[in-house]
């Protein structure tokens, strides 16, 4: 029993003569997390074709030349598995979830489709539907609508301010040449990491890769470099959606210039002390005490290029909304001008810590925390994160207050259902 | 733990105890990790509410963690996020539940707190008509999702007057009816330790825990409720089909049928077709609907396993303008089962996905507690974990063909979209 009970085994990373970089843990699991993740999100598209990275993301799952739409489905869940992938704007990561006796075919067909995805022109046009289909289910949902505009005024002339979904007109413009130069350009080794947590053993694991990577190609494989975040214009704006039923105020912080994972977690602590929990200080003024929201929440987002921290409030009664601004720019003035007390940053401290081990209970969620921190480049300090949070003191955050989150925001939406009056 | 994790079932490592008092308590001993999660359900739950009670128990779940015969809800808050654990309730139709989770040195002193919640919680009166207004708000959010809409409309249609019929939150008006002594009303006569199922899973030491929830629950004395389930009705399908007209980008195009429970002999065999239609990439619906005639994103079915007959649906969004031709097709792809058996590949692929999906459902703490717990409460027994598998591995093309002819030849037709593309219905 001793020996199960070890709690983790370590990390290992390699970068393998194909250039793929691998990232790999043995955990004792009945379920083997395989994911790819490859720097091609939607800031590496080119402007004209906004929305192929997601469009390529769809089409590699219709399958290759040796699996013809359909097949790739059907092997990994007719074994039990599943399979899934998702586009950022910073990388597209593709997944299986599979068990310890079918691995093998499972990363070896994942790895076909990635590499060789048949871009056929009729099959584009199937899925080009699909993917208006998803343009419009996203459309029906406010907080979807609410989401792409603050991207339009946090990231203006920046990539990262279109939608990852694209536009009808953009999806329009994209053809099977399109995508495959898109393919040609990003899909290969040297600009993917492979994350492997589970039950199986290293070599096994190299040999098969050995087999499915195919060798790097010299010529035009450089990875997109993301250009840094523009100075964003303070923005303030009330949109219109009538088929809410309930209006949304959003307060955002567009954070530049983080070069370390430590700087995210002091703003994760902030957002924490602010609506992590029912005593969190504007959960408990706006939900608790006076019912001014239904909820609020707080998050920091970091981004390759820049990272986002904002505020979602979903409004009770819209008439109030200036009244809940003002408890906002008071609590944010708090945290700028007083010191948080040692005990409720303790709190917020073990509320983050315990959230990353129950969020690590799997080899899938554990594949996925890898992956987000490895394509940051912060895989080694992610792994120092118990260490690092503690060290925290309430001076810290004050200054992580003052630098990052002026109490006035730099963007402020209100979505309302309320006409224009 | 390698036994247990690579296993399909937990059997053999889940024990089973009923106190003195008539609370069963489950435990699974599993050291994967250093979590420990507990489930504590009580039945019914909404079963027991009448028209002008639904939303009791949500409104339960929502003021539980509000105050106790000797504590705040500030100090409740305090205990739980000063242990970073975490701590919820959730009214689901045939039971209710706590939910509660930490590090495994945390666990006893949470658990205690979880107790004192069941055993003397005091609804304070202004946090029940704080939750009420918030209740009410949910209710309302919910109405902007085309799928709740057609939800909404096709259970209402399926269940009149059954607890069924609505979310858990109940009505606006069932809502508002409500008052913090209906809900100490509640819990007086329904919690009890007869109907109380405990169930921990984690890394512990099952002795123990059973010692320790003997201290914080052996000596609580309720007399067992006793109630009656509430009769399921028989309605027909309308002959047109139900339509709400909402100004949408895309329509939602929902067929629905009154399914089995989860004690019929037809269970297993819904649950495969349900997964045979609308679960995964592989699925029917998704590789006809989706890859082959890209008429939508979203596609995909439910079936829900329920104490009383179970709503069966199958559901796609697509664009205004293919609002016809998919209710054609969805309506071709039932009349495809009813016409002859499944080929026996099919059927195979469709069992292995729910077999491997079922496995997979099994790996935190939490959800081995939750399925244990859930089994329990629905009177099949932890063992169930064992028997489903063995079950959906009986079942035969000839039997789903059966099942299919006796649930799916009459469906309700529940649509929400533009009025433009509802016109086109007839």
């Amino acid at each position: 029993m001793s020996q199960l009970l070890c709690p983790t085994t370590p990390i290992q990373t390699m970068t393998l003569a194909s250039g793929l970089q691998v990232v790999y843990q043995y955990v004792p699991a009945a379920v083997v997390a395989i994911d790819f993740w490859v720097r091609a999100g939607a800031a590496a598209e080119p402007e004209d074709y906004n929305g192929v990275a997601h469009a390529l993301e769809h089409m590699v799952f219709r399958g290759s030349a040796d699996l013809p739409p359909g097949a790739f489905d059907q092997l990994i869940e007719g074994h039990g598995g599943m399979t899934n992938a998702a586009t950022s704007q910073d990388y597209v990561h593709y997944y299986v979830l599979t068990s310890p006796e079918h691995w093998r075919e499972a990363l070896t067909a994942l790895a076909d489709i990635l590499f060789r995805p048949d871009l056929d022109g009729s099959e584009w046009q199937r899925e080009r539907a699909v993917i208006l289909e998803e343009l419009r289910q996203a459309e029906d949902h406010p907080d979807w609508v609410g989401q792409r505009q603050l991207w339009q005024y946090c990231y203006a002339g920046h990539p990262y301010e279109r939608p990852i979904l694209g536009t009808a007109a953009s999806l329009a413009r994209i053809t099977p040449e399109v995508l495959q130069h898109f393919h040609r350009q990003y899909y290969h080794p040297g600009n993917m990491t492979l994350v492997v947590v589970g039950a199986i053993p290293w070599e096994a694991l190299m040999a098969v890769l050995a087999q499915v990577c195919p060798v790097a190609e010299a010529a035009d494989s450089a990875p997109a470099g993301v250009c840094p975040l523009p100075k964003v214009t303070p923005a303030y704006s009330r949109l219109h959606v009538p088929q809410a039923e309930q209006g949304r105020l959003w307060w955002v912080w567009p954070v530049t210039g983080v070069g370390d994972a430590a700087t995210g977690w002091g703003l994760d602590l902030l957002a924490t002390i602010l609506t992590g929990g029912r005593l969190a200080r504007l959960t408990q003024r706006l939900r608790e005490e006076l019912g001014w929201v239904q909820d609020i929440d707080c998050h920091y987002h970091q981004q390759v290029a820049g990272g986002m921290w904002q505020m979602t409030a979903w409004l009770s009664d819209d008439r109030r909304v200036e009244q809940v601004e003002a408890v906002l720019e008071q609590e944010l003035m708090a945290l700028q001008t007083e010191l948080v007390s040692r005990e409720e940053l303790r709190r917020a401290q073990r509320q983050l810590l315990h959230a990353y081990t129950f969020g690590t209970e799997t080899p899938q969620q554990m594949a996925q925390v890898y992956g987000y921190y490895h394509a940051m480049g912060w895989l080694e300090q992610g792994m120092q994160y118990t260490q690092r949070l503690t060290q925290f003191c309430p001076e810290d955050l004050r200054t992580l207050a003052q630098m990052y989150l002026p109490p006035q925001p730099v963007v402020r939406l209100w979505l309302t259902p309320a006409e224009l009056g | 733990m390698l036994e247990l994790q690579t296993s399909d079932s937990l059997q053999g490592r889940w024990y089973r105890w009923v106190l003195a008092n008539g609370l069963t308590l489950l435990v699974v001993d599993n050291p994967a990790v250093d979590i420990v999660a507990a489930r504590l359900f009580l039945r019914p739950g909404m079963l027991v509410e009448s028209p002008s009670q639904w939303g009791l128990n949500h409104l339960v779940a929502a003021t539980l963690t509000k105050g106790t015969h000797r504590r705040s809800a500030q100090e409740i808050a305090l205990a739980v996020e000063s242990l970073g654990a975490s701590l919820g309730t959730e009214a689901a139709p045939d039971y209710f539940v706590l939910g509660v989770k930490a590090v495994a040195g945390d666990f006893a002193e949470l658990f205690a707190l979880a107790s004192e919640l069941w055993r003397s919680p005091s609804f304070p009166a202004t946090e029940v008509a704080l939750e009420q207004q918030l209740t009410v708000q949910g209710l309302r959010l919910q109405q902007e999702q085309p799928f709740t809409l057609a939800y909404d409309q096709l259970r209402r249609a399926l269940y009149p007057n059954h607890p069924y019929s609505v979310s858990t939150m109940g009505t606006q008006e069932s809502v508002l009816g409500l008052t913090a002594e209906d809900l100490r009303d509640y819990h007086q006569r329904y919690f009890c330790p007869a109907h109380t199922v405990v169930s921990i899973c984690g890394r512990v030491e099952p002795e123990r825990v059973r010692e320790w929830v003997e201290r914080c629950l052996g000596d609580w004395q309720v007399p067992a409720a006793d109630w009656q389930l509430p009769v399921v009705p028989h309605p027909s399908p309308p002959a047109a089909p139900l339509r709400l007209a909402r100004p949408t980008h895309q329509s939602l195009v929902m067929l629905g049928y009154r399914g089995p429970a989860v004690h019929s002999a037809d269970y297993p065999a819904m649950k495969l077709l349900s997964t045979y239609l609308g679960n995964g990439l592989s699925s029917r619906l998704f590789v006809e609907l989706r890859e082959k005639q890209g008429l939508a994103y979203d596609v995909s079915a439910f079936y829900p396993t329920r104490r009383q007959s179970a709503p069966f649906g199958v559901y796609l969004g697509t664009a205004a303008g293919n609002t016809r031709l998919a209710l054609g097709k969805l309506a071709a792809e039932i009349q495809r089962l009813l016409a002859e058996p499944l080929p026996e590949a099919e059927l195979l692929t469709a069992r292995s996905k729910l077999l491997g999906q079922y496995a997979m459902g099994k790996q935190t703490n939490a959800q081995i507690a939750q399925l244990l717990g859930w089994y329990e409460v629905l009177g099949l027994g932890a063992n169930y974990d064992l028997e489903f598998p063995r079950l959906i591995r009986h079942l035969t093309p000839e039997h789903l063909w059966r099942a299919a002819q006796h649930y799916l030849r009459h469906p309700w037709v529940s649509l929400v979209g533009t009025e433009a593309a509802l016109a086109e219905i007839t």
